[in-house]
């Protein structure tokens, strides 16, 4: 019984822990920050596409194709080529899209199982967007990896220095670690590019400019140097807490789970045997039988050497 | 007089045991076999010879073994609740406590009972674990690939350890020990518990006590593995072996103390029980 009960627990515990790492995944790298309105929606509903697979119709918005952005998993099956798209049973479009819904993400799931993915931005923002990009003045960047923080970086200190680098040249931990910086415009909060974080440097990554790159080694990309280390700073302190948070659950930081140890160690390796042997002292004075004496000492001389034993480990393991 | 009430109580469990352990070493040959049959059908060189309902019955094959390594363990546990619970507080209990044997030698007995089956139990589902290994990856055990592989990493353990393999492996069989008979005891306890609260469904109380007590343990050494392991590990992990080694000793002479520990606080709860409040009205 007892086993099978703490087997309960122990996968119910595991369940949950998954839950945490699931809810933990999507700050990694995330690109956009997937609404409930558009997370999924399945082919045949309220979506459509003009005939050049060039816009898309979601209720009464039209979006157009993300030139700048966008880019294909497989080129055999282009968008532009409709018939080739006809020759194809789609399945499901699967459809994510930033917190504003400005910018759909589209991926476009085929039965034969070839997936297309590209980008569209709402009609209305276009113009807007191309403007805010030949300006260039301000971006924001997501420095909390999460989409709640954003801090404001003059667009001159990352367009400042131009690099050519392969893919394994900026990788942190032999992963590409990036965040996202949108347009000065905080309110449509389109993406203008990637900036990936290394220890001490930081580069960042137009999207008009290495669209057909996928991360895979040996591909150049375009980069700029960022100039500014007060943001490189801010920066890897995010990766330091997304770390902290991948190793300690998202439920506690690195501190906080020191601390619940360090008290745990206390309260059950340290006082309460230390309690245990003051109380079996204690009684052992007070009792009157033989056999009761000789449990409490044998009791309480285990209790203190419990007591010295992780007292001293706690000296090694915490000092 | 102890040898002789272990006697009884021995054979009151192992004459039901030995059919579930045999049994359970039965189950664990097939699942050896069927995991021979699927690692075939996984390799593309052997997938075709095997047959996809053979396939289809090893599959089932190996959950079923796990299935009968739960039950033995269950099984152990319910024989040795049943003789401490109908030879103290059954009617039979009347006759136990005019023995002229002292109550200690009686809690004793039991105590050595239950974890002489713990530890049988732990051993066959052991030897049953390496059965199935063994049957299942026999090709690649006789190949001398293997058993150098093998010698080179115990050569390493023994390179980098030194003479604490020993410690290390003295108090692993220690705690193991410990802790089988700490488990039985914790369940004499509930079972003495539930008798000592309630006249009517002690049984049942005292499943109920035990459900409710090991799922508090189980939990709160699960909290504290969950958020206090990785701080330990990683102090530990950061450490050198000049004071790793020791510091790995002196943990484990900790824990082995501690369960001692325990085992004479419900040593004491069990004995106080049995003593001052028997009641096999």
């Amino acid at each position: 019984m007892k086993k099978i009960l703490s087997l309960i627990v122990v996968v119910l515990l595991l369940v949950s822990c998954l839950g945490v790492t699931v809810n933990a995944a999507p700050l990694y790298g995330d690109y956009y920050e997937p609404s409930d309105e558009f997370s999924k929606i399945p082919a045949h509903k309220e979506i459509s596409f003009s005939e050049d697979y060039k816009e898309l119709y979601l209720g009464e918005k039209t979006y157009s194709r993300f030139n700048t952005y966008g880019f294909y998993l497989d080129t055999e099956y282009q968008l532009d080529n409709p018939k080739i798209i006809n020759d194809k049973s789609v399945s499901e479009i699967y459809l994510t899209a930033n917190k504003k819904g400005t910018v759909i993400d589209a991926t476009i799931s085929y039965n034969d199982g070839a997936e297309l993915h590209c980008s569209f931005m709402e009609n209305k923002y276009l113009e807007e967007y191309k403007n805010i990009i030949a300006n260039n003045s301000k971006l924001f960047v997501d420095f909390s990896l999460n989409g709640d923080k954003y801090i404001e970086v003059d667009a001159e200190k990352l367009f400042a220095k131009k690099v050519t680098l392969k893919t394994e040249d900026f990788m942190y931990d032999g992963e590409l670690f990036y965040v996202s910086a949108f347009t000065s415009d905080k309110s449509i909060e389109i993406p203008r590019g990637e900036l990936y974080i290394l220890p001490d440097t930081a580069y960042f990554s137009s999207y008009d400019m290495n669209k057909n790159n996928y991360g895979n080694d040996g591909e150049e990309w375009i980069l700029y140097e960022v100039q500014d280390e007060k943001l490189i700073k801010k920066l890897n302190e995010s990766v330091e807490e997304y770390y902290s948070d991948m190793e300690y659950g998202t439920l506690m930081n690195e501190k906080t789970s020191k601390t619940i140890t360090i008290l745990f160690y206390w309260a059950f390796l340290i006082i309460l045997p230390f309690i245990v042997m003051i109380a079996s002292i204690i009684l052992m004075i007070l009792s009157k039988t033989k056999i009761y004496k000789k449990i409490y000492l044998i009791t309480s001389i285990l209790a203190a050497t419990q007591t010295v034993i992780f007292v001293i480990c706690n000296f090694i393991l915490f000092k | 007089m102890l040898k002789k009430l272990l006697k009884y109580d021995l054979k009151s469990v192992f004459k039901y045991w030995w059919i579930a352990a045999i049994s359970s070493i039965g189950l664990s040959i097939f699942g050896g076999y069927a995991v021979t049959i699927l690692r075939d059908s996984a390799s593309e060189e052997t997938a075709k010879k095997v047959p996809i309902a053979l396939e289809i019955m090893s599959s089932i094959a190996l959950p079923l073994v796990y299935l009968g390594f739960i039950a033995l363990a269950l099984l152990t546990t319910i024989l040795v609740f049943a003789r401490y619970y109908k030879n103290f507080f059954s009617d039979e209990g009347y006759l136990t406590f005019t023995l002229p044997v002292k109550k200690s030698q009686l809690i004793n007995s039991k105590i050595i009972m239950g974890g002489l089956s713990s530890l049988a139990t732990y051993s066959v589902i052991a030897f049953n674990i390496i059965l199935i290994l063994v049957i299942g990856f026999f090709d690649k055990i006789i190949k001398p690939d293997f058993w150098k592989e093998f010698s080179e990493f115990f050569g390493e353990m023994f390179k980098t350890l030194g003479a604490y393999t020993l410690v290390y492996a003295l108090e692993i069989i220690l705690i193991v020990l410990l802790t089988c008979l700490l488990s039985n005891l914790f369940l004499y306890n509930c079972v003495a518990i539930a008798s000592m609260v309630v006249k009517k469904a002690k049984v049942i109380t005292a499943i109920g006590i035990y459900y409710f007590a090991s799922g508090a343990v189980s939990t709160l050494f699960t909290i504290f593995s969950l958020f206090g392991m990785n701080t330990i590990i990683d102090t530990m992990s950061d450490m050198n072996n000049t004071t790793l080694l020791p510091l790995i000793s002196l943990l484990g002479l900790g824990i082995i103390i501690m369960l001692a520990m325990f085992m004479a606080l419900l040593y004491l709860l069990q004995y106080w029980i049995i003593d001052r409040k028997l009641n096999l009205s």
